[in-house]
């Protein structure tokens, strides 16, 4: 595969420091990946139990209307799936990673970057959404 | 650190031009998540300050005998300056990864690269010991509140 690449005059190598470094990213990528996706799990469980009560006495307190329940409900669904998805991909760019570093594969390498380059588009969104979430809460406090 | 069993040329693991281009990719995304992710966490600090000078809110808890619940006190300001100082120390080593893998690849400069990557695994692994001393704290507190409904 890697002999149809175009090469450069100074063609770049990983050396022994950088596949540790490499090594590295894909270990504590997959523990973070994979322990926040079982408490995630876990939460979504929880919530699919007793979850429409929570929601109604959280809009009972907040003296809004009864409707917005359910549109909270779809917030909370939706933000669920956006961090699940996030969580899966910073999962796959590890696991890709570390068997680039295995077999000596720099394209499954490559993969495993380009999971986790739409892992950081992910948290970019996600910090989006925090930063109109308290612009709007500050514009209405 | 692990020792690997690598497929590779007696001089190392060859970088593939896609290599450097997925690289260069989430290295760029790297640095905007970062910047986005401290403004976002320097908005939050500014959000609980201004609550913290407004009067208390106070809500009522239906059904709960009349009970109140106040938000906007001292504690979220507090748990907001932890999370600043974890969100700076995040866009640092987030950016320093972003700007030395972009300088290294397009410079052709292995040990820039390498070097990036390093702040890449300094990043995860904050975000991991974040994440073991939050599991440590919630067992202790769950083991707390076991020990005094038994006794």
């Amino acid at each position: 595969m890697e002999q149809n690449q175009p090469t450069s005059l100074f063609n770049m190598q990983a050396d022994g420091l950088m596949q540790s470094r490499l090594n590295s990213i894909s270990k504590w990528g997959k523990f973070i990946s994979i322990t926040v996706l079982v408490i995630v799990i876990l939460c979504a469980v929880a919530f699919a139990a007793v979850g429409e009560r929570v929601f109604d006495e959280m809009v009972s307190l907040m003296g809004l209307d009864k409707s917005l329940a359910g549109a909270l409900i779809a917030i909370f669904v939706l933000l669920m799936a956006l961090i699940i998805a996030w969580l899966i991909f910073l999962l796959r760019a590890s696991s890709l990673i570390k068997q680039g570093l295995l077999s000596g594969n720099s394209e499954l390498l490559a993969e495993g970057f380009k999971a986790l380059r739409i892992y950081f588009v992910l948290s970019l969104v996600m910090s989006l959404l925090s930063i109109i979430g308290t612009v709007t809460g500050m514009i209405n406090s | 650190m692990d020792n690997l069993n690598i497929n590779q040329s007696h001089d190392g693991l060859n970088f593939s031009e896609n290599l450097k281009t997925q690289l260069n990719g989430a290295a760029v995304w790297g640095g905007i998540a970062a910047i986005t992710a401290l403004i976002s966490a320097v908005l939050s600090m500014v959000s609980a300050f201004m609550k913290k000078n407004d009067p208390v809110t106070e809500y009522q808890l239906e059904g709960f005998g009349g009970a109140t619940m106040k938000a906007g006190d001292g504690d979220s300001i507090f748990s907001v300056v932890i999370s600043l100082i974890f969100s700076v120390l995040f866009f640092y080593f987030l950016n320093r990864f972003s700007t030395l893998t972009k300088t290294g690849l397009s410079g052709n400069n292995q040990e820039m690269v390498s070097n990036g990557l390093g702040n890449l695994s300094t990043y995860f692994i904050i975000i991991g010991v974040i994440i073991i001393l939050i599991l440590i704290i919630v067992l202790v507190v769950m083991a707390g509140l076991l020990a005094g409904a038994g006794s």
